[in-house]
């Protein structure tokens, strides 16, 4: 009996030493602390006698070969720069951006993340380092697309180095066009001519098979551009298209659903087209879809079916497409090493071995330098990755078009949009009731998060 | 229909093995599966695999950056035990004093543990960050472990005020009378009457803190400090190539620790403890 | 005297063990819990988005929640549905399957863990994959359908029936409540049974009589539990949903809402609003349950004590 108060005794009082030491203060005010935080994790344990050598720490999301490959580049750049110490983190993607967020609302967020279509939420709330000031010295960009420097660029300052790019194409099931008796569609075609194809090949390899997804959402800004129209006008802070504009796209893709060219809502919820996997060009249930270009080799890999890929169906000002960021890297605005990670981005866009390490992992190089390296190299599917995008280079010579931003409160308006088109999709709501409500929400949702 | 069941023991069998496949299909499907090269998993309908691979279970072993499974394992088994030690002597001794005792404010402190369980985490997590962080407890085991030892998990305490309630008073207020103080009341009377109660929590506790994934994702980036959980999330990439053999592989591996720590306790159950020390 | 002054010997004996119990529980409850819940009521008056500092907006989030947001209501519409047909069906079938396991067949122990494996697999991925794949509209359950002629829908996609299989999926995972009813079955003395077998009461009047009874504390914890974690169903919504709400916010339970709110759409603020107003609808609900017990919960330890 003794022992057992002896016990109780010796774990309260551990507990008391470690959980209460050090937190009184700060548990009444957490909202003080994301602004007064925090020097303790970044500097880590190097008390050791060599003053210049740091630490930083990267984040980025993915599966274990990512994660492997990441690490390589790791060490080759911590073999050149021997002073730094990278520590590299990694989250599986279901979970990263909660990470990220609790990371920076305590402020213990890496010196260097990764983001990839939600830049914007982030640059607006002034949570990534401005690079500009590195330019030409820690940070090279003399290789680098002048397009994606511009995606980097908000309001006038340097955020965010895109570390992969690609291209949004239609992917085309040549296997099923085979089957149909039909040919393979080619560049230069209209957006009548898609719907054609669609409702022809539907019809002639019968039930379950389809000629489209329905990429409305996905769309969505490349058919805006290709009428002079954009999805997010940056400088004014606003919608960048008119509700008739919107209408005629949801309408279009109504009016394919209806003539049964389009997979149905329900397929297209179990099996999205985003989820490669899942994809129902896989089990050559559909014809043609819409997927940026790196994406084409997982698709081929699940599939015998043989693939390949063309542009966009042609609007008034042409296919709208460019070369766009897949993701990247930002550094975090409270490092306290801001010139290494500078060299540190540097250092994985530029170098040609890390960037064969990497390979098409994240998307195609973003310098020229290092495109030639991997295409020296590249695998048969590979090559018509690189066939593909090669043609769009070529298209936006003559016919340029600007990178398309997402509105801020990317997640919210994807939910919303997505919303709308299932309104359509499974009969809830005409086509003229949801857009009208996608309109009206997609304001509400810019005027909720551009004002702080 | 409960007399029905319990009246036919032939029909009770029966029920019991229907049931029981029933309720296994989709775990044999996952084993199933897991046997399966990458290309037929979804492809190939039946249960039993047409083509046999171990291939799976060597890559999915293999974990990343010369750290295998194996590691993952032990940490995951090593913070689940802790954390059931926490849960089982501060749930037990909180729920004690809850059911048992007379003391000051205890309507009010009962009634603010029931409310702590039902505030959903994802809003307290912020700032519960944020006292963790402070105390430089990221990457540790300290922020999944040490809350354990301060009885957070109320669900415990409350199962076991349950049990204690029904246990009759006649057993503690004769042992008052023998002399025991309260302290020896809660080591040799309540204790062993409460085992079917600190079997569940252990049984609880160990596999809720095995499958658990956001609190060890948050807390947790060092790849030598990875649970299983967060080992089989990085092999599922929905917009890449997900590695799906290995996923399920290691999925179904993960599964026979809490699937033996089930089967050891669970015999427990079988035998009457709680009435059998005490005529 | 002396008796008086035993007494009060006892009472401070009760109190001091008491808070010494206690303690573990009350350095938990201030450093960790209370804390954070506070902040949590303050981020619920604010305009936080989680990346800069709150900034004060006073009741805005309660009104716009209270006023003008149709995905509140439904959320809080679906959440209802779920927890009405979840819990009750979910506590009678793991409370048949205990009673039947409880009694001595042969290979019981294997029984119990093959029924119990369904929860041991929780809410991971695999579960997902495994899930989707049985009730999609070409699974296995349509295959069965179809040997009646009947062909149905695609459960896991169609916004109708989404909740009928997250509902299927929760009663699947029965396996905890059992646990503890089996547990509860363990405390009820065999000297009972023995008793009124010898009175010669039927099985029927034993579980009625005797069985039920006792195990009342046992059903009124699941019951409490059930809604209160019911009421907080997440997982599910990314097994069988999207972990976006969709289809058609059919998986919107209302702490996916309040999740999404406060990490996807960066504003906690409404996200800790939303989760206030959760907890006084938990709170009142289980504080019905509470006052009910006296009328159906039977405690042993309240014979002949007081």
């Amino acid at each position: 009996m003794k022992k057992w108060s002896l016990l109780v005794s010796i774990i309260v009082t551990i507990c008391l030493v470690t959980a209460c030491s050090s937190n009184g203060g700060n548990t009444n005010t957490p909202a003080a602390s994301p602004a007064n935080n925090n020097t303790a994790t970044n500097s880590g344990d190097n008390s050791s006698d060599t003053p210049e050598e740091i630490e930083l720490r990267i984040m980025w999301w993915g599966d274990q070969e990512r994660a492997d490959k990441t690490n390589q580049v790791i060490e080759l750049f911590e073999a050149k720069y021997p002073h730094i110490d990278v520590v590299g983190e990694f989250a599986p993607s279901s979970g990263y951006f909660d990470k990220l967020n609790t990371q920076l609302a305590s402020g213990t967020a890496p010196d260097i993340f990764f983001l990839g279509g939600n830049v914007i939420d982030y640059a607006l709330k002034e949570v990534l380092l401005p690079l500009d000031g590195y330019v030409g010295n820690a940070l090279d960009l003399s290789d680098m697309d002048a397009a994606m420097i511009q995606y980097g660029t908000v309001n006038g300052q340097l955020l965010h180095i895109s570390a992969g790019a690609n291209a949004r194409g239609i992917v085309i099931n040549k296997t099923m066009f085979e089957k149909a008796g039909m040919p393979v569609p080619q560049d230069g075609w209209s957006w009548d001519d898609y719907a054609a194809i669609a409702t022809e090949i539907s019809e002639k390899l019968g039930d379950g098979v389809f000629g489209s997804y329905d990429f409305t959402y996905d769309g969505l800004d490349i058919y805006f551009k290709q009428h002079g129209q954009q999805l997010y006008n940056m400088d004014e802070q606003k919608v960048g298209f008119d509700e008739a504009m919107a209408l005629q796209w949801f309408s279009y893709w109504a009016d394919l659903a209806a003539k049964g060219g389009v997979v149905t809502p329900e397929l297209a919820v179990s099996n999205p087209n985003e989820d490669i996997a899942k994809n129902l060009m896989v089990t050559s249930q559909v014809a043609m879809t819409l997927l940026p270009s790196n994406q084409l080799t997982s698709l081929q890999s699940l599939t015998t079916d043989e693939l390949t890929m063309v542009q966009l169906p042609r609007g008034p000002k042409g296919t709208g497409v460019v070369f766009e960021s897949s993701q990247g890297l930002s550094g975090y605005a409270k490092t306290e090493h801001p010139e290494e990670v500078a060299q540190f981005i540097s250092f994985f866009i530029n170098d040609s071995e890390a960037a064969s390490i990497l390979g098409n992992n994240r998307g195609v190089p973003v310098t020229a330098a290092n495109r030639d390296v991997l295409q020296a190299q590249a695998s048969d599917v590979e090559k018509i990755i690189y066939d593909y995008t090669s043609r769009v280079s070529e298209a936006t010579k003559t016919e340029p078009f600007n990178i398309s931003y997402n509105l801020p409160g990317n997640a919210e308006f994807e939910k919303m949009t997505k919303t709308a088109i299932q309104e359509i999709g499974f009969g809830r709501k005409s086509v003229e009731e949801a857009v009208a409500s996608f309109y009206k929400d997609a304001q509400e949702i810019i005027a909720n998060n551009v004002t702080q | 229909m409960v007399k029905a069941i319990a009246n036919s023991n032939l029909l009770r069998h029966l029920f019991i093995i229907v049931l029981g496949i029933l309720m296994l299909y989709p775990v044999l499907w996952l084993v199933s599966s897991s046997f399966k090269p990458n290309q037929l998993i979804f492809s190939e309908p039946g249960l039993w695999p047409k083509e046999w691979t171990f291939n799976n279970y060597v890559k999915g072993w293999a974990g990343f950056q010369g750290i295998s499974f194996g590691q993952f394992f032990l940490n995951s088994a090593m913070i689940s035990i802790l954390c059931v030690l926490g849960n089982i002597i501060t749930c037990s001794l909180a729920a004690f004093a809850f059911a048992r005792l007379k003391f000051k404010l205890s309507k009010l402190w009962f009634a603010l543990m029931i409310v702590t369980i039902m505030l959903p985490y994802h809003v307290t997590l912020i700032p519960q960050y944020i006292i963790f962080s402070e105390l430089n407890w990221l990457n540790t085991y300290y922020p999944l472990i040490v809350p354990k030892w301060l009885a957070t998990d109320s669900f415990f305490i409350l199962l076991m005020v349950q049990f204690i309630r029904g246990i009759p008073r006649e057993l503690d207020e004769s042992a008052i009378i023998d002399g025991c103080n309260l302290r020896s009341i809660y080591v040799r009377i309540m204790l062993p009457l409460l085992l079917p109660a600190l079997i569940t929590t252990a049984i609880f506790t160990f596999i809720w803190t095995w499958d658990d994934f956001f609190s060890q994702m948050i807390y947790i980036s060092k790849i030598d400090l990875f649970t299983v959980q967060l080992g089989v999330r990085a092999l599922f990439d929905p917009s890449g190539s997900s590695d799906w053999g290995a996923l399920l592989a290691m999925s179904a591996l993960s599964l026979i620790p809490i699937s033996l720590i089930f089967m050891f306790f669970q015999k427990y159950f079988l035998e009457g403890i709680a009435t059998t020390g005490f005529k | 005297m002396k008796i008086k002054s035993a007494r009060n010997s006892l009472a401070s004996d009760h109190n001091r063990t008491a808070y010494l119990f206690l303690t573990p529980w009350l350095i938990g409850f201030f450093c960790l819990t209370l804390g954070p819940m506070m902040a949590s009521l303050y981020f619920s008056l604010t305009k936080y988005n989680l990346l800069n500092s709150p900034s004060w907006i006073g009741l805005g989030n309660y009104v716009k929640i209270l006023s003008d947001d149709e995905t509140f209501r439904n959320s809080l519409f679906l959440t209802f549905k779920y927890v009405l047909f979840s819990v009750p069906l979910k506590l009678i079938f793991a409370l048949i399957v205990a009673m039947i396991l409880n009694k001595g067949l042969r290979g019981l122990g294997i029984y119990r863990t093959v029924y119990y494996l369904p929860s041991l697999l929780g809410g991971s991925i695999a579960i997902a994959i495994v899930w989707r794949q049985i009730f999609a509209g070409d699974g296995v359950v349509n295959d069965f359908l179809g040997w009646f002629g009947i062909k149905g829908p695609s459960w896991i996609s169609h916004p109708d029936y989404v909740i009928y299989t997250i509902i299927m999926l929760t009663i699947w995972q029965f396996g905890s409540a059992m646990v503890i009813f089996l547990a509860g079955l363990k405390q009820v003395p065999t000297e009972l049974y023995e008793a009124s077998s010898i009175d010669g009461a039927g099985k029927g009047r034993q579980f009625f009589n005797i069985t039920l009874p006792l195990l009342t504390p046992v059903i009124f914890f699941n019951l409490v539990m059930g809604i209160i974690n019911s009421f907080q169903a997440f997982t599910p919504a990314f097994v069988i949903g999207d972990g976006r709400g969709g289809p058609l916010d059919a998986t919107m339970f209302y702490t996916l809402y309040l999740y999404l709110k406060g990490f996807s759409f960066f504003d906690m603020g409404y996200a800790s609003a939303l989760a206030w107003i959760m907890l006084l609808i938990i709170g009142f609900l289980t504080a019905i349950v509470f006052t009910t017990q006296k009328y159906w919960v039977f405690y042993s330890d309240d014979q002949g004590g007081k």
